[in-house]
């Protein structure tokens, strides 16, 4: 790797490298949105698309292509994009907190913990809406509590210890799934089968708005102790050294990554990879600095949940994959690469 | 072949259940599945379990002659359990009309109740017979069947069903969608545009799959009043029953034929 | 000032610390020797607030040190651990930057113009300007030590706590560590706290030196006043000779082996 000895500030994160960064991944992420607002069962043509989207009343579509366009695509492509925002920032801030690249919300139990929780939200309360994000929310902060506590040994939480006890939670608590959903009639297996490895479509506007909060405020709690986790990613103790209040770093990052957990799970059910592979490609590209990686993985995240849904409901049209099927099948390969070239 | 007149038989699928009473044979059941629930005596029999996943320790200590086995159950594991314990398995699972009736007149020479099956198979023909009668000429109605809502699910070409929508007088929007039972897009179901929308629900079901589809709201269905409700045990299960299904499709559909 | 009175740090049942005073003296290096689990990394350890106390009282600048909060703790004693945790990529520039944090405003925000020019000054102090682009884990031992260094002194603390910074390095790392802190206390900037098992390295670089024993503070003095054959028997439960060390007159320890051949 050849590097500019010339100057001693030769790679630090500034503004100005942040807002670049970002700049060109939104604007990345603009043409995905559009690309994918004009793919599905049909395609629709650009310039009406366009104009529509800004809000135009005349602009050449069919009531059948606006109907599909607004009440369909563009409620999926919105919820893709929270979906994305939600997994890949909190597979960031996970990365950072627990000092380990390969720490995501699926291994540590917190996507089955709220998993879990909607099904008890489905299952008991399932008319009120607001209680599958909650119970959602609920089950991620317990399995966090739990895989904690198990992980505290003489020497704290080492993060090979939280590693092995979210990989104990996360199995425990895919038997549980696994067991209610042999409870349930045959009937609503099937669909519930195709839920847990995400499913995009079929969601209100209330969830849809509830997952873009979360995603909203999850982002920015986590972008606001970004410096911190600059430091915590060095090493807890040198954090705390230097200025890091540890303990409240790590309960609002705990927090902020259940909340964003939470709310993708309960709307569109488990979707893998985005967490792992999202951040490790932004660090890899962009630098390990947190005020980057959290906005960029944002960014990105969004990006390329919609763009495996848009694969997932077009490929096989007019029948649809679960999308966290594609991240997998993106995502594996891509990992794999990602770990030889270290 | 069974040298022997069978005497206890155990059935492994509602949907066979109804075909052993059909042909004349139910007093000679002595177990049956969780959801075994028609006609009303089949509730009363030794339960084992469900289709997916019966207890060979309770088949069993039924000590049955026979069992009856849908394609729907896991065979493999059990059937070689079940002939160590000299236990004959008879696998079937009708995928039709055509099929069903096939299955019934097997059923009766197997227990020895020929006569029986050919009266109960002979008035369904009639039955089935005067519905194609009623319906010749008259141009079929474009169906949407849906299996289930959120997520959305249809039926495929390899679907039974479609066909018996097909003899109902209808065509399903999704005849040459590969599966049987696809997971069908929201947007492909928007555009379908069905003039009749067929929701099976009620029955084992209870009240799960009794709402339309959100993409499909807005269609000429809905907004004609069109949408049908169909007890889903006469739809999923090849069975006797299925005629009743096809009636009341039939009717739905083409209520002027049938005055 | 920093001061500690009748610090006593227990584990459970174990007493890792029993009633320890120390008053750092400013502008100088203090070292704390003593033979393994004496104490000496946990009494470094409770001075910056990083363990809690069982009992005693430490102050800082004449206030009460749990008055302060982390952050202006952080602006007044920096701690130079072992080698940092690498997992994550960053550049030299990169990790000694980091070390600013307490004097940045909370929250979101960049390094200012000020945090740049101190980062530059301290890696020219450190002679670590040439490799400010270079990834900390390409760097060898005793450069990645002397970037740990930097971080702490970017801090521009008035106390430096060093946890056996020499204890992975050779020779010539050895030096150069403690020559930099030594400059430092030099000009007046800092004062030292030095945690070591090298008696040699401490008798050489320190102005002061705690000697400790199972958890106890057993001399405390000049280095000639403290390292005497008496005492370090008593301590070390070893022979030794003490001598002058013939360049720089410091005192030199070497143990006495009694080998049977």
């Amino acid at each position: 790797m050849i590097t500019q000895e010339k100057s001693a500030n030769a790679g630090y994160a500034t503004f100005r490298k942040a807002f670049g960064v970002c700049a060109v991944l939104l604007l990345i992420l603009l043409i995905v949105f559009v690309a994918a607002a004009l793919v599905g069962s049909q395609r629709l043509p650009l310039a009406s698309t366009l104009c529509a989207l800004t809000g135009q009343i005349d602009c050449g579509l069919s009531s059948e292509q606006r109907a599909i366009l607004f009440d369909i695509r563009l409620p999926r492509i919105l919820l893709a994009g929270a979906v994305g925002i939600c997994l890949a920032t909190a597979g960031a801030g996970y990365q950072a907190l627990l000092r380990n690249p390969l720490a995501e919300p699926y291994l540590l139990g917190v996507s089955n913990g709220a998993a879990v929780g909607t099904m008890v939200a489905l299952v008991f309360f399932g008319t009120r809406e607001w209680s599958r994000p909650v119970m959602a929310f609920a089950g991620a902060l317990a399995a966090t509590f739990v895989v904690y506590r198990l992980a505290r040994g003489r020497a704290g939480a080492t993060p090979e210890r939280l590693i092995l006890a979210g990989v104990i939670v996360t199995t425990f608590l895919s038997s549980g799934i696994v067991f209610i959903t042999t409870m349930m009639d045959a009937t609503r297996i099937r669909s519930f089968t195709f839920w847990l490895l995400g499913d995009l479509s079929g969601t209100t506007s209330s969830l849809l708005a509830i997952t873009l909060l979360a995603a909203l405020i999850g982002v920015v709690v986590l972008a606001l102790n970004a410096r911190s986790l600059n430091l915590m990613m060095l090493g807890e103790r040198d954090a705390f050294d230097l200025g890091v209040e540890v303990g409240r770093v790590r309960i609002t990052v705990f927090v902020a990554a259940s909340l964003l957990v939470g709310a993708s799970v309960a709307s569109s059910g488990s979707v893998g990879y985005v967490g792992l592979v999202v951040p490790h490609l932004v660090r890899l590209t962009f630098g390990s600095d947190n005020r980057i990686v959290i906005a960029a993985s944002a960014l990105a995240g969004a990006a390329f949940v919609i763009l495996a849904d848009t694969v997932a409901r077009t490929i096989i049209a007019p029948r649809e994959l679960p999308v966290g099927a594609i991240t997998a099948l993106i995502g594996a390969p891509l990992f794999v690469y990602l770990l030889k070239r270290r | 072949m069974l040298p022997v007149r069978i005497e206890r038989i155990v059935s492994l699928a509602p949907n066979l259940t109804e075909i052993v009473y059909a042909v004349g044979a139910g007093d000679r059941l002595v177990g049956n599945t969780d959801y075994c629930d028609y006609p009303a005596e089949a509730k009363q029999l030794a339960k084992i379990g469900d289709t997916m996943h019966p207890s060979v320790e309770r088949i069993i200590a039924l000590k049955p002659q026979i069992v009856l086995v849908s394609t729907a159950s896991q065979l493999e594991a059990f059937t070689k359990q079940l002939g160590q314990q000299s236990i004959a398995v008879y696998v079937t699972n009708p995928g039709g009309l055509e099929e069903m009736f096939s299955s019934m007149t097997a059923f009766g020479e197997m227990f020895e109740t020929s006569a029986e099956a050919a009266r109960a198979t002979g008035d369904l023909r009639k039955r089935s017979d005067a519905i194609a009668t009623a319906l010749r000429g008259v141009p079929p109605v474009s169906v949407f069947y849906q299996v289930a809502g959120e997520p959305l699910y249809t039926i495929g070409r390899e679907a039974y069903l479609t066909d018996l929508v097909k003899r109902a007088g209808g065509i399903s929007v999704t005849a040459d969608v590969p599966d049987a039972f696809p997971r069908y897009s929201d947007e492909a179901a928007l555009s379908a545009k069905p003039e009749a929308i067929i929701l099976p629900t009620g029955g084992s079901m209870g009240n799960a799959n009794s709402a339309v589809a959100s993409p499909l709201r807005d269609s000429p269905a809905v907004r004609n009043n069109r949408v049908y409700k169909i007890n889903d045990d006469f739809l999923s299960r090849p069975g006797p029953r299925l005629v009743d299904g096809l009636e009341a499709l039939a009717h739905a559909l083409h209520p002027e034929a049938f005055k | 000032m920093l001061i500690a009175r009748d610090i006593t740090v227990n584990y459970g049942d174990r007493v890792a610390v029993s009633r320890v005073s120390l008053e750092l003296e400013p502008h100088r290096i203090t070292a704390i020797i003593g033979p393994n689990g004496a104490g000496k990394s946990t009494m470094l350890r409770t001075l910056n607030g990083g363990l809690k106390l069982t009992a005693g009282e430490i102050s800082l600048d004449g206030q009460p040190l749990a008055s302060f909060s982390r952050r202006a703790i952080a602006k007044r004693i920096a701690v130079v651990a072992q080698e940092a945790d690498l997992r994550f990529p960053v550049t030299v520039f990169e990790f000694v930057l980091g070390g600013r944090y307490a004097w940045s405003a909370p929250g979101w925000g960049w390094e200012t113009v000020r945090d740049v020019e101190a980062t530059k000054e301290v890696l020219q102090e450190t002679q670590l300007d040439t490799l400010s682009g270079r990834l900390m884990n390409e760097l060898s031992g005793g450069e990645r030590q002397r970037a740990v260094l930097a971080r702490a002194l970017v801090t521009n603390a008035a106390v430096l706590l060093l946890d056996e910074p020499t204890a992975n390095l050779d020779l010539a790392h050895q030096a150069t560590i403690l020559a930099l802190v030594r400059q430092r206390c030099d000009r007046r900037e800092t004062s030292a706290l030095v945690v070591t098992h090298d008696i040699n390295l401490a008798a050489e670089f320190s102005d002061y030196v705690l000697l400790m024993k199972d958890g106890r503070g057993v001399a405390f003095g000049s280095p000639e006043e403290v390292l005497t054959p008496e005492t370090l028997k008593e301590v070390f439960e070893v022979k030794v000779l003490v001598d002058a060390h013939p360049v720089s007159g410091a005192p030199r320890v070497t143990p006495v082996h009694e080998l049977r051949r």
